[in-house]
C-alpha cells in the first residue's frame, strides 16, 4: 500500500474539518473537544485539538490521506509531527476575517520552517460577497508570486477538490525538471 | 455571512480599498465604547455615513464629516454585509473615498501643529504619495515648488537652505505649509524608509515580516518529504477529478 499524505493547514476555525469532511472517502476521524479559551468560545464551540484524518482511496495500492491540523498556535509542536512524510499541504485562511491574516502569515512562516513541501493557500468563504479579495489576501500574507492562491468554499466538495487539484498540479510543477510555473497563480483577481 | 474584524486587524483606509477592488456594495457597521457608526457603500464608493453617540441616541457627524472623523478612530470593532438595497439608497456623499481618506488625514494634520512645528534645518523630509487624484485641487506658489522641488533632491532642510535664497526662517514656514496639505512628511530613518519603498514598489503592504519570514534565526530543516513520481500523481490527479 503506498501511502500519499497531504496536510490541511491554516488558523483557528478557518475551515479546516469542514473542507476534510467535504472530500473525505471516509466520515473523517476527528477529535474535538469542547473549546475552553473565551475568545475562541465566540468563534466556535467545538475545535480540533488533535488532528483532523480523512482519506481517498486512488486504487487498491495508492491511497490518499488528508490531515488536518489543530488551529491555535499553543498546539503548533503538532504541527511538525503531522507534516512529517507529507508531500505537499493546503493553509486555509478565512477571507472574512481580517484578524486571520496576520495569524496565517505566522503559520506561513512556521511551516516553512518545518518543511519545504509544496503548499498552496486557499481562500476560503470566496461565495460571500463581503471577503476580501484574492489580490487583497495575497499583498497582506506577502505570499510568492509563484505560490497559488486558491479561492475556497470548505463546505462544498466541488471547491475542495479544486484546491486539492491545484496542490496536486503545484506538486508536479515543483517537481526537480518540471517547467517553471506562471508567474501568477491567482485564478481569479477579486 | 459578513466581512468581520476590528480596524487594528485591518484599517479603514484599506477597507475602503477592498471596497473599491470588488466594487463591493453594502452596510459597514463600526463599534466602539460611546459610539458606533453606519456606513453605506455602494459600487466601492461611500455614500451615506452617520455616527451615533450610544448615550442619547444622537447623530452626531452625518456624510462627509462623518467618513473623515471615521478615518480617524484608532480601533472599533467593524462588519460589512453585502446589500444590494443600497444601490437604490440617495446619495449624500460627492467625494470619493481616495479624497475623503485625504481629508482626513489634512485634518490630523492640522489637529497636531506640534508635529509641524518640529522641523527644524536638520529635519529629513520626503515627498509623500498621497491618493491619485486628491492633489489636483493643491495650488502651489512659486516658493513652494522651489522647495519642493529641492526637499526631493536635498534631503534636510538645510540643504534646501543651502540651494534656495530664501532665509532659513521663511523656508521652515514654507516646509511647515507642504507639511499641512501632505506633499511632504518627515523622513523616516533611512534604512527603514528604503525597505519601506521597496514593499511599496512590490505592491506589498507594510506590515511588519515575522522573523522568521525575514531568514532570521532559523533552524535546520528535516530532509523535505520525497516527491511522489509523476506517474502516481497523475493517478491521484485523475481520481480527485472523479470525486
Amino acid at each position: 500500500m503506498q501511502p500519499i499524505k497531504i496536510v490541511i493547514t491554516g488558523a483557528y476555525a478557518a475551515g479546516k474539518t469542514h473542507f476534510i469532511q467535504a472530500i473525505s472517502d471516509i466520515d473523517p476521524v476527528t477529535t474535538e473537544y469542547a473549546v475552553t479559551d473565551a475568545s475562541e468560545r465566540a468563534l466556535k464551540h467545538q475545535t480540533t485539538v488533535a488532528l483532523d484524518f480523512g482519506k481517498i482511496a486512488v486504487s487498491d495500492e495508492v491511497v490518499l490521506y488528508l490531515f488536518g491540523t489543530p488551529g491555535q498556535e499553543r498546539f503548533d509542536f503538532m504541527w511538525e509531527v503531522l507534516s512529517e512524510g507529507c508531500v505537499g499541504y493546503v493553509v486555509l485562511v478565512d477571507s472574512c476575517r481580517p484578524a486571520h491574516l496576520l495569524e496565517t502569515q505566522r503559520l506561513l512562516a512556521r511551516f516553512a520552517q518545518i518543511t519545504d513541501a509544496p503548499f498552496v493557500v486557499a481562500a476560503n468563504k470566496q461565495d460571500d460577497p463581503a471577503a476580501l479579495p484574492l489580490s487583497y489576501i495575497r499583498a497582506r500574507l506577502q505570499l510568492a508570486p509563484a505560490t497559488p492562491l486558491l479561492p475556497c468554499v470548505a463546505i462544498e466538495r466541488a471547491s475542495v477538490k479544486q484546491v486539492l487539484l491545484g496542490l496536486l498540479d503545484h506538486i508536479d510543477q515543483s517537481a526537480p525538471g518540471a517547467p517553471a510555473e506562471e508567474v501568477d497563480s491567482d485564478q481569479t483577481e477579486g | 455571512m459578513a466581512l468581520e474584524g476590528t480596524l487594528t486587524d485591518m484599517s479603514l483606509i484599506d477597507l475602503f480599498q477592498v471596497f473599491r477592488m470588488g466594487p463591493k456594495t453594502g452596510v459597514l457597521l463600526l463599534e466602539r465604547p460611546g459610539n458606533r457608526a453606519t456606513l453605506y457603500i455602494d459600487q466601492g464608493q461611500p455614500i451615506d455615513a452617520a455616527i451615533i453617540q450610544q448615550r442619547d441616541q444622537r447623530v452626531c457627524a452625518s456624510g462627509e464629516d462623518a467618513v473623515i472623523e471615521l478615518l480617524g478612530w484608532g480601533d472599533a470593532s467593524f462588519c460589512f454585509r453585502h446589500d444590494p438595497a443600497v444601490h437604490g439608497r440617495a446619495r449624500q456623499i460627492a467625494r470619493d473615498s481616495e479624497m475623503l481618506v485625504s481629508a482626513s488625514l489634512q485634518r490630523q494634520r492640522e489637529c497636531a501643529p506640534a508635529a509641524a512645528q518640529s522641523i527644524t534645518l536638520d529635519t529629513r523630509l520626503a515627498i509623500t504619495a498621497p491618493p491619485s487624484g486628491s492633489t489636483g485641487a493643491v495650488n502651489l506658489d512659486l516658493n513652494q515648488w522651489r522647495v519642493l522641488s529641492q526637499i526631493a533632491i536635498s534631503g534636510t532642510m538645510r540643504g534646501v537652505c543651502a540651494q534656495t535664497p530664501l532665509a532659513p526662517e521663511r523656508l521652515l514656514q514654507i516646509a511647515d505649509g507642504l507639511l499641512a496639505i501632505g506633499l511632504i512628511e518627515i523622513a523616516r530613518d533611512p534604512a527603514q524608509a528604503c525597505l519601506s519603498k521597496h514593499k511599496q514598489l512590490a505592491g506589498l503592504p507594510s506590515h511588519p515580516l515575522p522573523p522568521s519570514l525575514s531568514g532570521a534565526g532559523l533552524p535546520a530543516k528535516p530532509a523535505p518529504a520525497a516527491r511522489p513520481g509523476k506517474s502516481l500523481l497523475n493517478a491521484v490527479m485523475r481520481r480527485v477529478r472523479g470525486l
